[in-house]
């Protein structure tokens, strides 16, 4: 029994050991693709003509879509951003999602804003509006009220509701950079083909100082865990999605911030309500339909637009945010498994959508088995001391290493952190993390993974403090 | 099968390997960071040091070449870059200059070499010497265009002609449209934007080669790129234009149209223009081609040239467009007749309130607004009309620009404005478009009178929010008179009145 069992834990740790070398070695060249391509990209858009941009016809217009559900807290200083963009023809569309609390009343009172009866027409499904709120002294903003039906159903009215061929999605909780949305907008206009999806970078505004809807002080949050997401997040969009975007073979995209060409996304059918995490659902619906269609496209990340959003605090608000991710992860791989080794899809298909399958989505089982085995495995004497330490430290070691370039990526092109010590507190993280943060944000994507074969997947909501709490806390 | 025991060696080396990069990323973090911040503060204090010098060169001064002598004292590259992002500033004559003193302290030859290798560096600063016009060199690159085209080489060349593009115009010109050549789709839209910027006529049947090569998807460059630079021009420039405007493949007539038509809106913006302000050639080619071209959106987009030229030529081919049979062009033109000069052509305007299309009607309503006498017929069409879209439409118009204050100052007035706009309070009650009007009501500071009115009118059909502002007025301790009114409305209401 005791030889079976140490049998059993050889061949699981041979899974894992697999499992680590095929997620490290793409996680490698991902790295190497990003340590290029970012830099040469910040090298450049650093001479691209914003001001001409801003002043140039061809820009097109852009939607600004605004989901709400319960946001009392955020939803004006984000709306005050959006209204500061530099952006020459822009619409914002907030659309009260049933919220229970005073987000509506809050908004109707900060914008003076007064009911009307507008013309409404359903291209796409979702719960019609039940009234507008409009006011001439705020041309630009559109205020939709509607019966409750989720993020997908939101941002379905409220593109029911846009006229502008393009049409970004921003959270309620998150505040845009000035030119952030005019940098997003560049690839479409020196592109000469039809770009679909632009998307750009989001960060954690936990710590930051926020005045009139504009971000006046950088800073980092005092928590750990909120220090954890800030190298988390660092990582995620500066070498893990350029370097798909590289490979031509995005994914993944954040609703959060991101740019969408409306007639595309409505001759997709619009957003699904059928997966919780309809950013990445809408992405991979994209490139089925453009594919199906014959049409030629791309979808573009880059690295310069920048917004900041509001990260969970506590591990206890964190939890369900992870676990709908990856239920949502899970999800949409399940309902486009077609695309899997799909030769027509090019990378796409043979590396991205497999490598997001069976690494990000699934895998996540498999590491979290590891992070209970192999100590356990150590513990039963089913393995020597100094291979538990090796392990330890080559897992320690990679982390360290993805998030230490990651911070290298931000500091040789963004820049955003400007102390010396925010730095230093950084690098810190990117080697504190790897004990204790890496393994429960595991064991919250592997719960969701289990939610999704246990069916339970409904939408668990994440409460925030709310950005301008945050900003007057900090301020007090 | 292979365990991880039997992979000790390797793991520890792997370990090794991983933690020596980290250490290297880590110095290379640190070091970054305090060679950045050294780096900055000492373009700082070259900025401060040196800006009185480029102050002094652009304000006609000091000469090229005393400025020469002194700012190649600038030798770090924190020093030369705060120097070249000064000279960079110059405009006019002040360019002139700046570009001669880039020339002195060897920015121009060591960008056109990063840009353009050092044998072809030579050419092109001989052409500029000897003030000889540009031409192209027929030798065969030796590098593969793969390569060429690989972003680690062409950002830096990019970056290189970007910087050349800034230099005086007829400087940049030269190295713009040898940027055309390269293989780098970067280097070219550089080039593209640089050759706008010049605006040099003499660029512009580059820049309208480009934009065929793009049409005919002959070239990875954008459309739009080549489009922004084409509308850097001026309204003076349009003569150029001309020739363009008739010619053979209709999407490119259609792009040099649009071009033209936001050089003249941008214009348009700054001052009112008329027929004078562009030559009797490009005048006469938009009138009587342009607008009988084959292709509607040439027609869509001449539409909003002519209506610049503000004469009675221009108010004939308009009227003659808004009858167009294709709804984009009516469009176009509805939008242009958007403007006080064409009263004349309020009659037209408001038939298309009846369009089909919703959009046009949309546009007809906004016009009508614009124009100003235009509410009247506006209101008389809202009135008038038994179309539902078309009276959405206008009702949508009324709220969103802002025009419930002036139905109710006409209320205020009396006669036939006050009769006119309770017949459309009463159409927006029929068309159940009364949440705002009957938010408005809920103000004491309309008057008692004004509110009867409103009262009365929207009695004929009583909605929700209606018989809320009546609960809302009741509760204000209105006058008598007001409150018999609301009564009245509130008991019509009981008798099953409602809408």
């Amino acid at each position: 029994m005791h030889t079976a069992l140490l049998h059993l834990f050889d061949y699981f740790n041979a899974v894992i050991l697999l499992y680590f070398v095929a997620t490290n070695c793409v996680y490698m060249v991902l790295m190497l693709i990003c340590l290029y391509t970012v830099t040469l990209h910040s090298r450049y858009s650093a001479r691209t003509a914003v001001a001409e941009y801003l002043d140039s016809p061809v820009t097109p217009p852009v939607a600004l879509l605004v989901p709400a559900y319960n946001e009392q807290d955020a939803i004006v200083p984000t709306i005050v951003s959006l209204m500061k963009l530099n952006y020459p023809e822009k619409e914002i569309i907030v659309i009260d999602d049933g919220s229970t609390d005073r987000t509506l009343l809050n908004v109707i009172e900060q914008f003076q804003l007064l009911p009307m009866d507008l013309i409404y027409r359903q291209n796409l499904p979702c719960n019609g509006p039940e009234a507008f709120y409009y006011s001439p002294k705020y041309p630009e903003l559109l205020v939709i009220s509607k019966r409750n039906g989720g993020k997908a159903d939101a941002l379905n009215c409220g593109i029911n509701m846009s006229r502008s061929p393009y049409f970004c999605t921003v959270d309620a909780d998150t505040v845009i950079e000035r030119d952030a949305l005019v940098r997003l907008m560049a690839p479409v206009i020196n592109s000469n083909v039809n770009i679909i999806v632009s998307g750009g970078v989001v960060r954690i505004a936990n710590g930051c100082t926020l005045e009139n809807g504009v971000l006046k002080e950088i800073d980092l949050p005092r928590s750990w865990v909120e220090r954890c997401q800030i190298v988390e997040y660092i990582r995620t969009f500066l070498f893990g999605r350029p370097g798909w975007n590289f490979l031509n073979a995005t994914f993944i995209a954040s609703g959060a911030f991101c740019l969408l060409h409306r007639e595309s996304v409505v001759g997709a059918g619009g957003f699904s309500t059928d997966t919780v995490t309809e950013d990445i659902d809408i992405i991979a619906t994209l490139h089925k339909h453009m594919r199906a269609k014959g049409w030629k496209y791309r979808m573009v990340f880059t690295t310069d637009p920048v917004c900041w959003t509001e990260a969970p605090s506590t591990f206890k608000m964190l939890a369900p945010q992870r676990r709908r991710w990856q239920l949502g992860l899970v999800q949409t791989v399940m309902k486009h498994n077609d695309i899997i080794f799909d030769p027509r899809y090019g990378m796409l298909g043979m590396v991205s959508m497999p490598f997001h399958a069976y690494i990000e989505a699934i895998g996540c089982l498999v590491e979290a088995g590891g992070t209970i085995l192999i100590p356990f495995s150590f513990l039963v004497g089913a393995m020597p001391f100094t291979l538990f330490l090796l392990i330890m430290g080559l897992a320690v070691g990679y982390g360290t290493l993805f998030s230490l370039g990651s911070v290298l990526l931000e500091e040789a092109t963004l820049r955003r952190y400007p102390k010396a010590r925010h730095l230093l507190i950084l690098v810190l993280y990117a080697f504190i993390e790897n004990f204790g943060y890496r393994q429960m944000i595991t064991f919250y994507r592997a719960q969701g993974v289990i939610r999704y074969f246990t069916g339970l997947r409904g939408w668990e909501r994440v409460v925030h403090r709310g950005i301008s709490r945050l900003a007057m806390a900090k301020q007090a | 099968m292979i365990l991880i025991e039997d992979l000790t060696s390797f793991v520890i080396s792997l370990l090794i390997g991983i933690i020596g990069l980290n250490m290297v990323f880590f110095g290379f973090v640190l070091w970054r960071r305090l060679t950045r911040q050294r780096f900055f503060l000492e373009k700082d204090a070259a900025r401060e040091c040196y800006r009185p010098i480029v102050q002094a060169l652009l304000a006609g001064t000091m000469s090229t070449e005393h400025a020469v002598t002194v700012l190649s004292k600038a030798t770090s590259p924190a020093e030369r870059e705060a120097v070249s992002g000064l000279l960079m500033t110059g405009t006019g004559e002040g360019r002139a200059r700046c570009t001669l003193v880039h020339y002195g302290l060897g920015n121009v030859e060591q960008w056109c070499r990063e840009a353009f290798g050092r044998r072809r560096t030579a050419e092109l600063l001989a052409m500029i010497r000897s003030n000889q016009p540009y031409t192209p060199h027929d030798r065969k690159d030796p590098i593969p265009q793969r390569l060429r085209r690989l972003r680690m080489h062409s950002v830096p060349r990019a970056l290189a002609l970007d910087n050349l593009a800034a230099l005086d115009p007829e400087w940049a010109y030269i190295f713009c449209t040898e940027g055309l050549l390269d293989a780098s789709q970067e280097v070219r839209a550089m080039s593209i934007r640089g050759l706008g910027r010049t605006r040099l006529k003499k660029a512009l049947p580059g820049l309208f080669h480009e934009m065929e090569k793009c049409i005919e998807t002959r070239s990875d460059l954008s459309l739009r790129g080549v489009k922004t630079a084409l509308i850097e021009f001026g309204i003076e420039d349009l003569a150029a234009y001309t020739p363009y405007l008739t010619h053979p493949n209709h999407r490119f007539r259609f792009f040099v149209v649009d071009s033209a038509r936001e050089i003249c809106n941008r214009a348009g913006a700054k001052g009112v223009l008329n027929k004078n302000d562009f030559t009797p050639e490009f005048y006469e080619t938009v009138l009587k081609s342009s607008t009988m071209d084959s292709f509607a959106d040439v027609r869509a987009r001449a539409a909003s040239i002519i209506k610049h030229f503000r004469d009675a030529g221009a108010a004939q081919a308009l009227r003659q467009l808004l009858t167009d049979e294709n709804e984009y062009v009516r469009l176009h033109a509805v939008r242009a007749c958007a403007d006080r000069y064409y009263v004349s052509l309020i009659p037209d305007v408001t038939k298309l309130m009846r369009d089909p299309k919703w959009r046009v009607r949309e546009s007809a309503a906004e016009a009508l607004g614009a124009i100003g006498g235009g509410l009247t017929d506006l209101y008389g069409e809202f009135i008038k009309t038994t179309d539902l879209y078309q009276s959405e439409q206008i009702a949508e118009h009324i709220q969103r620009g802002g025009l419930i204050p002036h139905i109710i100052a006409e209320l205020h007035e009396g006669g036939e404005a006050r009769k006119r706009a309770f017949t459309v309070v009463q159409k927006l009650a029929l068309l159940k478009k009364t949440t705002l009007i009957s938010t408005i009501l809920e103000a004491p500071e309309i008057g008692d009178e004004v509110r009867m009115q409103i009262i009365q009118a929207l009695s004929i059909a009583p909605s929700r929010p209606f018989q809320n502002a009546l609960q809302a007025i009741l509760k204000q301790s209105p006058s008598p008179a007001l409150a018999g009114t609301v009564n009245a409305a509130l008991n019509l209401r009981a008798k099953g009145g409602m809408a």
